[in-house]
């Protein structure tokens, strides 16, 4: 197994494992995330 | 929303504009923003909504939005406000009323969260889009010149998509001038505009009417008055979008062209041209806000697509200016322009949070103008 194969098999074992999700939302925003979803479709129905 | 979709807002419609902007200027207000109600360049307008709010940062940020719709009044009687689903409809609710509502409760996050590292914000809610901003150029002028960047509010495309470039708009006018004659007793004597016109149009189809480039469409015809006489007037308008200035001479060149050559004898052509918005061509500057966007959108799990249409926009004016601008940042959207139009209301959260972060991103570290 190559390194770049290994890198590959890891990163795709992370996100079976649901550690993509994670990683990924390492970089978001969580209070604007929060605050934009209390914003979100059911306030726009008024 | 629903308030303000639910309002007939065509554009010219000035008591239309006037109720959605009755509706939008007491949020603003309450957010602290200094709100100016500014007279329309033209009459038959409602006024324009310039609100601005000062923060403690750099960057002088503008935002741009537009509330009037191409829907003719009582089109909501027939097709209100609704949500099925994901999906939300009714007359202009992502061509830009979504939009317009983004913009504001990107205000009131920035407002929730403390966030002050701005210099400026100003929120232009302009009346006169649909028809090339009659009501607002000098206005836009102003404001883009103002500020380091621009951010439009026109809806996002399908599947999940905002603009990094656009078409310019122009429309071209053709004037046949005949000679009325009745139709029965001497038609003889008649010049007859309209058959005239006919002949004039054959140009409109040297041009592609679909695709990535120029098209060139007809959208207006107008030409006679009663059914017995010989039209004395006929009038189309054409419909140009052009990637580059250039390709406009080229059509209008093309119409000129025919005009010299007339099959009815004795009338005459008059060809036009009036010029709505320039291009917003590819440039390092928009590209550059693009990767931020795209930057932010990452994190979430979604891409953001970046492409171009054929829709023009103010951003094309804030480009001519040397201002980075990017566009497409309302929510996401489909059928813009018909009884079709619709909104993704999944969108609707990612795009908030995209623009409100754009706002605090570009707040501390404003893009470099070419100016």
């Amino acid at each position: 197994m190559t390194t770049s194969t290994w890198l590959c098999g890891a990163a795709t074992a992370a996100m079976v494992l649901g550690l993509g999700g994670a990683a990924q939302a390492a970089g978001k925003d969580a209070k604007v995330w929060a605050a934009a979803e209390a914003r979100g479709p059911p306030s726009w129905s008024s | 929303m629903k308030q303000v979709v639910n309002i007939d807002s065509g554009t010219g419609d000035v008591e239309g504009g006037r109720k959605v902007a009755a509706v939008l200027i007491p949020h603003l207000k309450a957010l602290g923003m200094t709100v100016e109600s500014v007279p329309a360049e033209i009459d038959g307008l409602p006024e324009n909504t310039v609100a601005t709010l000062t923060g403690t940062g750099k960057a002088k940020i503008l935002l741009i939005g537009h509330i009037d719709t191409v829907f003719g009044p009582g089109t909501v009687a027939g097709w209100p406000f609704s949500i099925e689903g994901d999906v939300g409809h009714g007359p202009g609710i992502t061509d830009e009323k979504g939009g317009v509502v983004e913009g504001v409760f990107a205000l009131k996050l920035l407002n929730q969260l403390g966030f002050k590292n701005f210099a400026k914000i100003t929120f232009l809610i302009e009346t006169s889009e649909e028809r090339g901003s009659p009501g607002t150029r000098k206005l836009i002028d102003k404001l883009v010149h103002e500020h380091d960047v621009e951010l439009n509010l026109e809806p996002g495309d399908s599947p999940d998509v905002i603009t990094v470039w656009r078409k310019g708009s122009s429309t071209i006018d053709i004037d046949v001038k005949g000679r009325a004659s009745h139709a029965g007793v001497a038609p003889q004597d008649g010049r007859n505009a309209a058959t005239e016109l006919v002949h004039q149009l054959a140009t409109v189809d040297q041009f592609p009417h679909s695709g990535s480039g120029t098209t060139v469409n007809l959208t207006i015809i107008n030409a006679g008055s009663r059914y017995n006489i010989i039209p004395e007037d006929a009038r189309a308008q054409i419909n140009v979008r052009i990637r580059s200035k250039a390709d406009l001479d080229a059509v209008v060149a093309g119409f000129e062209k025919s005009a010299q050559t007339t099959v009815v004898p004795d009338t005459k052509v008059t060809v036009t041209r009036e010029n709505s918005f320039p291009p917003l061509p590819n440039n390092p500057m928009t590209d550059a806000l693009a990767a931020r966007a795209q930057a932010i959108y990452a994190p979430l799990g979604l891409t953001l697509g970046l492409g171009g249409n054929g829709g023009a926009s103010e951003s094309a004016l804030a480009y001519e200016a040397g201002i980075p601008a990017l566009d497409g940042l309302g929510p996401v959207g489909g059928g813009f322009h018909s009884t079709k139009e619709f909104m993704d209301m999944k969108s609707v959260t990612p795009r908030l949070y995209l623009l409100t972060k754009l706002v605090m991103e570009l707040g501390a570290a404003p893009p470099k103008p070419a100016r």
